[in-house]
């Protein structure tokens, strides 16, 4: 059995926040707002209160308290709400990343796979957006329809990894 | 390689060819690796018994909830969904007739929270979705909605839904649980490709939401005592609280009665369907299922995707014409100008009722027995107050045919019936049920 432990984070606001004109302008205005910048593909930044991920080219997810994000976007931009479609699931322990390792072939046992970092991959056929919370602990963002097969899976896989 | 994309041929293979030459499988050579990465079981080519083979069947937010009334699970699109909530020694078809005729006599409740879904925001919302809707968009008012539907370049339907205009610049477009990603990759397309200078947001919020419909004539009472408010008329939407939870309600009638649509965040779901639970039962209503809201919806000739929006119609053929966008502008405007598609000879949406037996569904029509097929049943079911056997169909040239006596022949089952053709509406054909 591998040294995990699989737990489901209770509801948070999440949203999506879209940028579709001036990106470089809103970046400013943004972390003239919030004392740090959008990150880049690959990349989470913030704190518990606000994190965003680089969800795609032009959508960042958001968590937390986004009540100052509509003034930064302005006409340039939209932010949609989007918790109830998402269950937040935190992998923690030695063994997270020997786990992530199962039913998928993103690689994230690669040293490279930081602190900050995100990913989106596909494990056991379910689409799943990834967080690096820290060196013993990573975030997994799982659709709401698939998520308690997902966390079954999970605890299925740390059973039998040795 | 197939269906099976490499994964199990390849390797016994990889295998043989090895073993002739004596060496190991990495020695002898490997092939490309290419997506689908993710291994493809045989028991998942087999068939729907793929629980542990293949991808999971999705579970609805109210899985819990409906999972203690023991209902009927039917597969839909990748989700489980209630087919019907027998009571007692009931079947299958005695449950749902039960529960539709409680929607037309009381009123009744569902899930529809797999109904895909799409938050569309910006100053070109309204554009995006005139090019993505056949009908027009931008003349709704703030808070009103309507019918659409969606056609592929080549001027063919594909799918349908409602367009709400939730507030100045933002939008909420449905359409059809089994299209759902479908139209995620189309609308995907859309904005990143044909228009990527839009200034517009799209979201898929199918999740994000989870979906109660009340519908029958005492469901304007049931809403009106949940939200404290009169409730909005038909095609308006308003936003409400249920049990203290913000809710977003769609005046909308997939039955043919007086109906609602109630969206809230779907981890919030429980508490507000357990209030419209107890007070739809309050009112003599009950819960109804996939096969109940099935009769009646063809009972009131509403489309279904996969039945008879099936990709192979036009909007004429289903008789969708006179709610086209006038000024076009929208994909498939341009495909539905060819020749070919207003020749005389093309299947056209029918409804059918027997002059004797029961009509069975997905059968061939047949003018006399062994001439060939000139159409099919896409759905049948029975009146539901009544009674008689029903059903919508595709026939050639079909409009033209209303009165013509047929065979409804399914011989591998070895059944068939006479049917008579007549109008695609069974129930309320002035839609006066809708209004208050």
């Amino acid at each position: 059995m591998t040294d995990v432990t699989i737990t489901a984070l209770p509801a948070a606001p999440l949203h999506a926040f879209e940028i579709w004109s001036n990106p470089a302008t809103v970046a400013k205005r943004f972390e003239a707002v919030t004392g740090f910048g959008l990150p880049p593909a690959g990349h989470a930044s913030g704190s518990d209160a606000l994190r965003l991920i680089r969800f795609e080219p032009t959508v960042w997810l958001v968590e937390g308290d986004t009540s100052a994000l509509p003034a930064v976007l302005g006409e340039d931009g939209a932010l949609t709400a989007i918790s109830g479609g998402i269950v937040r699931v935190r992998l923690s322990g030695p063994g997270w990343r020997s786990l992530l390792m199962e039913g998928g072939v993103f690689d994230a046992e690669t040293p490279g796979f930081a602190p900050g970092c995100s990913a989106a991959t596909i494990i056991d056929h379910v689409n799943v957006r990834l967080h690096v919370e820290s060196a013993e602990a990573c975030i997994a963002y799982v659709p709401l329809s698939y998520a308690a097969d997902m966390i079954q899976f999970w605890k299925t896989a740390a059973r039998t990894l040795v | 390689m197939a269906t099976d994309q490499g994964k199990l041929g390849n390797m016994a293979a990889l295998g043989r060819l090895a073993e002739r030459q004596g060496v190991a499988i990495p020695e002898a050579g490997l092939t490309t690796f290419r997506p689908p990465y993710t291994p493809v079981t045989m028991g998942l080519l087999a068939g729907r018994s793929t629980r542990d083979a293949g991808a999971y069947l999705r579970r609805l937010a109210l899985y819990d909830v409906h999972q203690v009334k023991s209902p009927i699970w039917q597969p839909l699109g990748h989700w489980e969904r209630p087919r019907a909530y027998p009571q007692g020694s009931e079947t299958l078809a005695e449950a749902a007739l039960r529960e539709a005729r409680c929607v037309r006599s009381q009123v009744g409740m569902t899930d529809v929270s797999t109904l895909a879904k799409f938050e569309i925001s910006g100053p070109d919302a309204a554009a995006l979705l005139e090019l993505v809707c056949a009908t027009t968009v931008s003349k709704l008012a703030v808070g009103r909605g309507r019918y659409t539907f969606m056609l592929r370049e080549d001027g063919f339907v594909f799918d349908d839904g409602t367009v709400w205009r939730l507030a100045e610049n933002r939008y909420l477009l449905t359409s059809s649980t089994g299209g759902a990603d479908r139209m995620a990759a189309h609308l995907s397309y859309v904005r990143q490709y044909l228009r990527p200078q839009m200034r517009v947001s799209v979201v898929n919020v199918q999740e994000h939401f989870a979906g109660v419909a009340m519908a029958g004539p005492n469901a304007k009472a049931v809403l009106a005592a949940l939200i404290g408010a009169e409730p909005p008329r038909h095609m308006s939407t308003v936003p409400a609280v249920i049990a203290e939870i913000p809710v977003l309600v769609l005046a909308a009638s997939y039955s043919g009665e007086r109906a609602f649509e109630i969206y809230i965040e779907a981890s919030h779901a429980a508490p507000v369907w357990a209030a419209c639970e107890g007070e739809v039962v309050r009112q003599g209503g009950g819960l109804y299922g996939m096969e109940a809201m099935e009769f009646l919806r063809i009972e009131k000739g509403h489309l279904v995707v996969g039945g008879e929006i099936d990709g192979r119609l036009t909007p004429h053929d289903l008789a969708l014409d006179r709610m086209l966008n006038k000024a076009g502008g929208y994909i498939g405007a341009a495909g539905l100008t060819r020749p070919a598609l207003s020749e005389p000879g093309r299947r056209q949406l029918v409804g059918l009722e027997a002059i004797a037996g029961m009509i069975p569904e997905g059968s061939m029509l047949v003018c006399r027995e062994g001439l060939p097929a000139v159409g099919h049943v896409t759905a049948a079911a029975f009146r539901v107050l009544e009674g008689g056997a029903i059903a919508l169909g595709q026939l050639v040239d079909g409009f033209a045919r209303t009165g013509e006596e047929l065979i409804a022949t399914s011989p591998t089952r070895g059944q068939k019936a006479r049917v008579r053709v007549v109008a695609p509406h069974f129930y309320d054909t002035a839609g006066e049920r809708y209004r208050d």
